[in-house]
């Protein structure tokens, strides 16, 4: 709890830290918006998947470089955006705050604590959403196994380290429970001090079932070692199609800081339509069921 | 297909026609026009991406937006574009237009924008410096907007100079908002 006569002191610090430096950056003007997209003109030096600011505080990404307009998609507060609005590049690219204080918490896709908790704690790093994965030669090899605690999985089909597993069923044949059965598996791991951090990636799910889900986690103890990253049914198409990256960025975390960690994006198919949505939204030519031709190329960058 | 150059091929076509009419400078000043009608209106470029408005419609909206003292070219290009039904690209066009139009006349659109009115001889020494700077001609626009509250906001052509005291009470807020 912050003490009252620590506020001004707490203000004080922040006021010193704006930037009073005015420096000449480059804008856009907003030509328009709608379904959570904004054409912008102008950002002629804009770069694919850089952040850019609205004046009002909004963030987007800048994911169609066209000749004449950037298309735009809008993070949060999609309905805060208007027409002739001024756009600012940032220069940085969409990144999410990782760090320790991140486990046993909820969060969305830009890092945001949803659990009513309280501000994220501890130092944070700042981790690029979409990030080259490492080549096949810098890879160790699999060799040792991710005990999912399910005797049939790991006697039949063993899972890796290092190795990625794809759930495939028919609806409410107990996907999302093998992967929660998973998490609470690790329980034993993390006594023995040898963690396995696990995040669980909600894509696209009601907000009362993630709820639930999470106390079910709770309940076990598994919470201690788990990070819940929900961006749920109501959230903006934007927030849905970055979900699974952010998940992946928290776990290069782990992976960097030489730890081991299990990533669960639940479900890929809500990812695929989300991208789907801003996809046509943007424009751009449709396949089979109106995907995007590169939406194999997405889920492989993800895995 | 890539939809961004449609607006580009039909501003370079229009370019070219306006060129060999000598009506590039009337154009120009026709598309600023328009583009302020455009800017003005949100529900103008709506109404363009609507497919319960005839094309008959549309093209009454685009002339009514021209004004009456468009030059004929610009009316004979409305009617080439509802033809081809392109009217959703009408506005990038007509900002494209700008685009080639002052790349080909090397001009460089600066804005100022001020609380107060400037001298009209610390315009010219704004100016010079600008010029002598850029090696361009300049467009220049000269706006007050007491809302700055104090400093000044400079524009050039996509880059943006932002010293107003507006801009840092703004920054200040989304700095103690996001903690």
């Amino acid at each position: 709890m912050i003490k009252p006569n620590e506020i001004s002191d707490i203000l004080k610090s922040k006021l010193e830290e704006v930037d009073k430096q005015a420096g000449f950056e480059e804008i856009g003007t907003v030509l328009e918006v709608g379904d959570g997209v904004a054409h912008v003109y102008g950002l002629d030096n804009v770069k694919a998947s850089e952040l850019v600011e609205f004046e009002n505080g909004v963030r987007g990404v800048a994911m169609n470089l066209e000749e004449s307009n950037v298309g735009v998609i809008l993070l949060n507060d999609i309905e805060k955006v208007t027409e002739n609005m001024t756009v600012r590049r940032t220069g940085d690219i969409a990144s999410i705050p990782v760090g320790e204080g991140l486990l046993g918490r909820v969060i969305n896709t830009l890092g945001d604590p949803i659990d009513g908790k309280g501000p994220i704690e501890g130092k944070t790093l700042l981790m690029p959403l979409d990030r080259k994965a490492p080549g096949v030669i810098f890879r160790q090899p699999v060799k040792e196994p991710l005990q999912t605690g399910i005797k049939a999985i790991d006697a039949m089909v063993p899972i890796g380290r290092g190795q990625r597993e794809l759930i495939i069923g028919d609806r409410q044949v107990g996907k999302t429970t093998i992967a929660i059965d998973t998490i609470i598996n690790q329980r034993e791991n993390f006594k023995n001090g040898k963690p396995l951090y696990c995040i669980y990636v909600a894509i696209g799910q009601k907000a009362s079932s993630v709820a639930a889900l999470v106390n079910t986690l709770r309940e076990h103890g598994a919470m201690d070692y788990t990070i819940v990253l929900a961006a749920n049914a109501s959230d903006s198409a934007a927030m849905r199609y970055y979900a699974p990256m952010a998940g992946a960025a928290i776990g290069e975390y782990f992976r960097d800081s030489g730890r081991h960690a299990l990533v669960i994006y639940d479900d890929l198919s809500k990812q695929a339509v989300s991208y789907r949505e801003i996809s046509l939204i943007l424009r751009r030519p449709s396949g089979r069921e109106a995907y995007p031709g590169d939406i194999f190329y997405l889920h492989s960058r993800l895995l | 297909m890539n939809e961004g150059l449609i607006p580009r091929r039909y501003a370079k076509a229009l370019y070219k026609y306006a060129q060999e009419h000598q009506c590039t400078q009337q154009l120009y000043n026709d598309t600023q026009r328009i583009e302020e009608v455009f800017a003005t209106h949100p529900s103008l470029s709506k109404a363009m991406g609507n497919p319960a408005l005839s094309t008959k419609e549309k093209e009454q909206l685009l002339v009514m937006a021209a004004g009456s003292e468009a030059h004929k070219a610009i009316l004979r290009f409305i009617n080439l574009v509802i033809l081809n039904r392109r009217e959703t690209f009408f506005r990038a066009t007509m900002l494209a237009y700008q685009d080639i139009y002052r790349h080909d006349n090397n001009i460089a659109r600066v804005t100022i924008i001020t609380t107060t009115t400037l001298s009209d001889d610390m315009i010219e020494r704004i100016k010079g410096l600008l010029k002598k700077q850029l090696n361009k001609e300049l467009e220049f626009v000269y706006e007050i907007d007491p809302s700055l509250i104090g400093g000044f906001v400079l524009r050039v052509e996509s880059m943006q100079l932002d010293a107003s005291i507006q801009n840092e009470l703004k920054k200040l807020r989304v700095k103690l908002l996001n903690k």
